[in-house]
């Protein structure tokens, strides 16, 4: 009768550690998924930053601000003339 | 019982039969269970983990050059390439029309492409299409046409830095200038990883990793984007102004000896490469070799004061205006008389310089033409630098010995000589240039005695302020430099009418900050004078550069239009408008 029960119990025991085993795979899975879309996500923003640099580099090109300046803000370099020396 | 035994009895060979029969299937069952198990087994896994093993790219994107105030001159962004399967396009083919339009590209041409190729099961219809021409391709949703990721590199700043930044080829590979020279740390390499993927494509499980991912070191340059563009324009007009074939300017940190700028005319835009003429690709300021003329004269004196038989005072007499050399002669545009160092830099005396040499020893001369660099390597890291050309004093012959002085017989290049006129700007020390944005400088050696150097500069000064120098001149600055027109050396000898015009400029003169160096090649709109066509190229790009770099003018109160004013204190904080 001992040994029956101590059968009993270590099959219950192996049996939760098979439950258990169910739910950590279960949950890694679920966890590498989130891992998978949280590096893509990743990937995505680094992108888009890049982009992101370029456009501004693009717009701050020293050709366009100078054209900008002038053409449309009616912007001159000082004149030698306006400079006062402030002491 | 009897009777039972009887029946087994009946029919053994029946039974027998039977009895075999099942033995034998058993035992094919068993050996083909063996079979598969031994030996066909790598088979069979392989193609089994085909169904779900896969090999995933971790994209990687190659490295960001950058100008050295954070300013991207080179980036890649991600793209996409288009290509097809020839024979299944072929089965829609009232669709190409479509297809043509969403890649910008010629019907009669894509036609040419796929039909021309249609026993190849791979065809690039366009590689690298910008995000628009990509979306589109993906909405045609056509079958045999199919989208593959990669990256395309920009340069913002286009052709302004071109022939330093350089450029990469499609496969991302660098092809000139920083992105050749730098190759190696700025390429990227996709990791590669097996997974498994499940019904749906998605990726269940990582299982090994098969090559780690090396990112793009990005790369900050010494350039100024803002000084560039300066020398930049101010170069391209010049070149323009004068019809000259082509140009050259480059500008030094003087301390670090960092390059803040470095162009060339003509140029080409990186972005856009067809229709591109291969010589505008050069470097010309590292790959062009010629002789420094007058510019190297600077570096004569520099022996004579060097020499101590000479000092700031000693006269030397160049009348009249003539040198005989044995068959040779020596040339000024007139009779000088008897000159003083300052002088025969002012008046760029041939004569007088070609006596300073030739009272010197040959060795003593070529050991200070060698030491501030002329001729040897900057080592500076871009490609296809030419070294050029000092030759050893012990074959030196007497007219060559002379010519020397005044820069005929030694070839250099242009971040050469930029490098030799900064030894006499920092104090006398021959300073390793760098094309990379340096957080401590480079390794310098002293070459000059500082008494030598500053004396040089307060001679150049000279030369800016009164003599052929003139428009070099920064308002508010004070300017050291020296100008040089060069007779171009062809295969025929010296050109009659073919001219370098040169400027070698410091700013400011009193306590140095930049170097720089303009070289104009063959003007031929009747100016050729260095003075006249490389000196405001000089005054043009180093007046904007001063002001960008924060630069304290030396000279404000030398200027009848600058007005001394005392601070008042009721102008802090009112609007510009207020100001007197």
């Amino acid at each position: 009768v001992k040994g029956g029960l101590i059968v009993l119990f270590l099959t219950a025991l192996i049996f939760c550690s098979a439950i258990e085993l169910i739910l950590t795979r279960h949950k890694s899975r679920a966890l590498f998924v989130e891992l998978q879309n949280l590096q893509q996500h990743q990937y995505t923003l680094q992108q888009k930053h890049r982009q992101l640099i370029l456009e501004q580099a693009t717009w701050s090109t020293y050709p366009r601000v100078e054209n900008v300046a002038r053409q449309s803000l009616d912007m001159v370099p000082q004149r030698y003339e306006d400079i006062f020396t402030l002491r | 019982m009897n009777e039972g035994t009887k029946v087994t009895s009946l029919f053994p060979a029946r039974r027998l039969l039977v009895v075999m029969v099942f033995l034998l299937c058993a035992s094919t069952l068993g050996w083909r269970v063996v079979d598969l198990q031994l030996n066909e087994k790598d088979f069979l896994q392989g193609h089994g983990a085909d169904r779900y093993l896969r090999i995933n790219q971790i994209q990687s994107d190659r490295g960001i050059v950058f100008d050295r105030n954070g300013e991207a001159l080179a980036i890649s962004i991600p793209s996409a390439s288009v290509w097809a399967e020839p024979k299944v396009l072929m089965k829609n083919r009232e669709r190409w029309i479509e297809l043509a339009d969403a890649i910008n590209m010629p019907l009669g041409h894509l036609e040419a492409l796929v039909t021309g190729r249609l026993n190849r099961n791979f065809v690039y219809l366009r590689r690298q299409l910008t995000p628009e021409q990509s979306r589109r391709v993906a909405e045609l949703d056509l079958s045999g046409v199919s989208l593959q990721e990669d990256s395309r590199r920009y340069y913002p700043s286009a052709e302004v830095t071109s022939h330093v930044v350089g450029f990469t080829n499609v496969d991302d590979q660098g092809q000139e200038g920083v992105e050749l020279e730098f190759d190696e740390s700025l390429s990227a390499v996709p990791g590669l990883r097996r997974v498994i993927k499940d019904r749906l494509g998605r990726v269940i499980e990582e299982l090994e990793e098969l090559r780690e991912r090396k990112k793009g070191e990005p790369i900050h340059l010494s350039i100024d984007d803002r000084v560039q563009y300066a020398a930049y324009r101010a170069l391209k007009t010049a070149v323009h102004r004068h019809a000259a074939r082509a140009g050259s300017m480059v500008i030094l940190d003087v301390r670090t000896g960092e390059i803040l700028a470095l162009v060339n005319q003509p140029s080409f835009n990186p972005n856009n490469r067809s229709g591109l003429k291969p010589e505008n690709l050069r470097n010309r300021a590292v790959t062009d070799l010629f002789e420094p003329g007058s510019t190297a004269k600077p570096f004569t004196i520099a022996a004579a004061l060097e020499s101590s038989h000479y000092d700031k005072e000693s006269i030397v007499d160049t009348a009249p205006g003539l040198l005989e050399i044995g068959q040779h002669s020596v040339t000024d545009i007139e009779n000088f008389g008897n000159l003083n160092l300052t002088n025969i830099l002012v008046k760029s005396s041939n004569v007088g310089a070609s006596k300073i040499a030739l009272s010197l020893e040959p060795r003593f001369l070529w050991n200070v033409f060698q030491s501030v660099g002329l001729g040897t390597s900057t080592e500076v890291a871009l490609p296809g630098e030419i070294i050029g050309r000092l030759k050893h004093y012990s074959h030196w012959r007497d007219i060559e010995h002379a010519t020397q002085s005044f820069g005929y017989g030694l070839s250099l290049n242009v971040i050469q000589l930029a490098r030799a006129y900064a030894v006499i700007a920092n104090g006398g020390w021959l300073q390793k240039l760098s094309i990379k944005k340096l957080e401590t400088p480079g390794h310098r050696e002293r070459v000059l005695k500082r008494e030598t150097t500053e004396e040089l500069l307060g001679m150049l000064t000279r030369v800016v302020d009164s003599g052929t120098g003139k428009k070099g001149q920064v308002r508010g600055y004070s300017v050291a430099g020296k100008t040089g027109t060069v007779h171009k050396n062809t295969t025929s000898g010296y050109a009659s009418n073919r001219y370098l015009s040169l400027f070698a400029g410091i700013i400011p003169a009193t306590d140095p900050e930049l170097v720089a160096v303009v070289v104009v090649d063959e003007p031929r709109k009747g100016e050729y004078f260095g003075g006249r066509v490389a000196a405001p190229v000089f005054a043009s790009a180093m007046s904007d550069a001063v002001r960008l770099l924060d630069i304290r003018p030396d000279r404000p109160f030398e200027d009848s239009y600058t007005k001394v004013v005392a601070i008042d204190e009721s102008w802090i904080g009112t609007p510009s408008g207020a100001y007197p």
